[in-house]
């Protein structure tokens, strides 16, 4: 499975990060070693396998219906970076 | 002073007890912590206050006479476990000063049960891998010869004896691969058996909380401690939890076992002739202890390390993607959103994670989706499928843990991500959900031990805990001095 560079950066930009060029070369390399490992995934007996998701069954996981405190709003912002509450600051989005 | 050679339940009789102080206890593990740390950079920062602390809350309840099943027992807490009063970091320069607003389950139980946390422990960034070399914090050393990694720092703490016990993340293997390397017992329970609320995880089907601990009876008193349904966490299983500790008191009703191995377990890259021997005499003592070794076919089980990297890409690539400097964690500033969240996230990030990130954004996307990731999954149904059955015929499978000893930290060449080549006999448990044990055997390597694994079914960790012990019996733990 051959990857252009081009669709290595267009995976870093969708992973909204930057690499530098000695990390696409490791990426690439690191890509090529596992696709040449993952041949296995062409084969035919995988055609009619149903994938699995998560490995122990579980079903409708929900939660008693109970009105409970949310977290306090202090807390939320705590660890935001930029914060003027009860707002999180940003850069502008709109000009 | 010796508490540290106790066993948990020894230690904690003798606290509940009054033979021994709370206070002489914490000074004792903050000792052996400050050496630990200098030696092996076991701790994210080393944090006498947070010894401190745990100390003050179990002295007070000491003193109104309450019984606490672990009372004084300490714990290092891997830094992907949240816990109160400290940082939670997972070794990450993006989460260098994040404080979580909350406590893990497991730790929240721990604290009932009156254990403390002696420190957060080093990790690889983000779990992903036990190289000890991949950590915002500088690299983790082996207590063995501090040339060679440890894996992680919850390993080279217990291994050193400066903690009763650690908590570790599970996601490919990393905790049976830094206790192998250490030379210590570690079990990941079954997918479900313990809490994940409070766990950052980074493949949310992979990852589970796991223990590391001096010897097979800490492991099962801490799994009993830990185990249980939560409702805070909707992955958690209303599963009965057994009484492990007694369970393992009954001797006669232990063994011998059904034991599966993998015929082709010796084709795995890297194996190194000291790992391959130890097996095989360890092979021949289960034999001889009347266990019914067959050789079994599991032609997927080589797929499993392939098929957990593409799937763990794909999921860390979602899970991370909350990582953008917005409501917690690095923020570089830019001068729009689109830029604030790059740049955050590229330097908030190491080399080897933005690259596994990137890889799993590729497989997620186009065409590539349906060809690598899907086919993955499905891999994973012929993985698990075959596991089940195997072991409707066998109690457990036995194979090694790691192929290899603990990597020199100067060495790069099996410092992998994609794939990660130490996984090649712990990713299918991860991949299944099964519980699964290792034991240090004698060997030759930087520890003087390997990791010899049992792989059981979902929900019986009294078996594995069984062959432990009877492994153990043979072959008692050894401590660096530290």
């Amino acid at each position: 499975m051959e990857i252009s560079r081009e669709e290595f950066m267009q995976a870093s930009w969708d992973a909204r990060l930057e690499l530098m060029p000695e990390e696409l070369e490791g990426l690439e390399k690191q890509a090529k070693n596992i696709f040449e490992q993952a041949t296995f995934l062409q084969s035919s007996a995988l055609d009619d396998v149903e994938a699995t998701y998560f490995p122990l069954a579980q079903k409708n996981t929900v939660r008693e219906d109970l009105a409970a405190p949310s977290l306090p709003l202090e807390t939320a912002l705590s660890n935001a970076p930029g914060a003027e509450s009860p707002y999180i600051q940003v850069p502008k989005i709109v000009e | 002073m010796d508490f540290y050679k106790h066993i948990v339940q020894k230690l904690a009789g003798e606290v509940n007890a009054k033979e021994v102080s709370p206070q002489q206890i914490g000074e004792d593990v903050a000792r052996r912590c400050a050496a630990v740390h200098e030696k092996c950079n076991a701790f994210i920062k080393f944090d006498p206050e947070l010894i401190e602390k745990g100390i003050k809350d179990i002295s007070q309840k000491i003193a109104q006479n309450k019984k606490l099943p672990l009372a004084g027992v300490s714990f290092g807490l891997s830094d992907a476990i949240c816990a109160g009063g400290t940082t939670t970091t997972c070794a990450s320069r993006m989460l260098e000063s994040y404080r979580p607003p909350f406590e893990a389950s497991v730790v929240l139980k721990l604290k009932e049960w009156g254990a403390f946390p002696a420190g957060k422990t080093n990790m690889d960034e983000f779990n992903l891998g036990a190289t000890g070399k991949n950590s915002f914090f500088g690299e983790i050393k082996n207590p063995w010869d501090t040339e060679y990694t440890a894996g992680s720092g919850a390993a080279a703490a217990v291994s050193s004896r400066a903690v009763n016990f650690a908590l570790a993340p599970d996601g490919c293997g990393e905790l049976r691969h830094s206790a192998s390397y250490c030379g210590i017992p570690a079990l990941k329970p079954t997918y479900g058996r313990v809490s994940r609320k409070g766990l950052v995880d980074v493949a949310p089907s992979l990852d589970q909380i796991g223990i590391m601990a001096p010897s097979v009876l800490d492991l099962a008193a801490i799994l009993e401690a830990i185990s249980g349904y939560d409702p805070e966490d909707p992955t958690s299983f209303a599963h009965e939890v057994p009484s492990y500790t007694l369970l393992l008191q009954e001797k006669e009703n232990i063994g011998p076992f059904k034991v599966a191995v993998p015929e082709n377990w010796a084709e795995a890259p890297y194996l190194e002739e000291g790992i391959k021997k130890a097996f095989l005499e360890t092979l021949e003592y289960l034999k001889k202890e009347n266990f019914q070794v067959q050789m079994v076919s599991l032609p997927n089980f080589s797929h499993s390390i392939v098929t957990a990297a593409i799937i763990r890409a794909v999921e860390a690539f979602s899970s991370l993607g909350n990582y953008d400097g917005v409501r917690f964690g690095l923020r570089v500033e830019g001068s729009h959103l689109q830029e604030m969240y790059r740049k955050s996230r590229t330097e908030g990030f190491g080399s080897n994670l933005k690259q596994f990130l990137t890889f799993g954004a590729l497989i997620s996307a186009g065409n590539y989706y349906g060809r690598v990731f899907q086919k993955a999954q499905k891999m994973r149904t012929l993985i698990i499928k075959e596991l089940e059955s195997c072991l409707q015929s066998f109690d457990l499978l036995f194979i090694p843990a790691v192929p290899f000893q603990a990597p020199l930290l100067s060495s790069n060449d099996k410092a992998c991500l994609l794939p990660d080549p130490a996984g090649y006999y712990t990713a299918a448990a991860n991949l299944a959900g099964l519980p699964a044990i290792t034991i240090p055997v004698p060997a030759e390597s930087v520890s003087g031990s390997a990791g010899v694994q049992f792989i059981g079914k979902a929900f019986d960790e009294a078996k594995l805990l069984q062959a432990g012990l009877l492994l153990e019996k043979e072959n008692p733990p050894r401590f660096p001095n530290v």
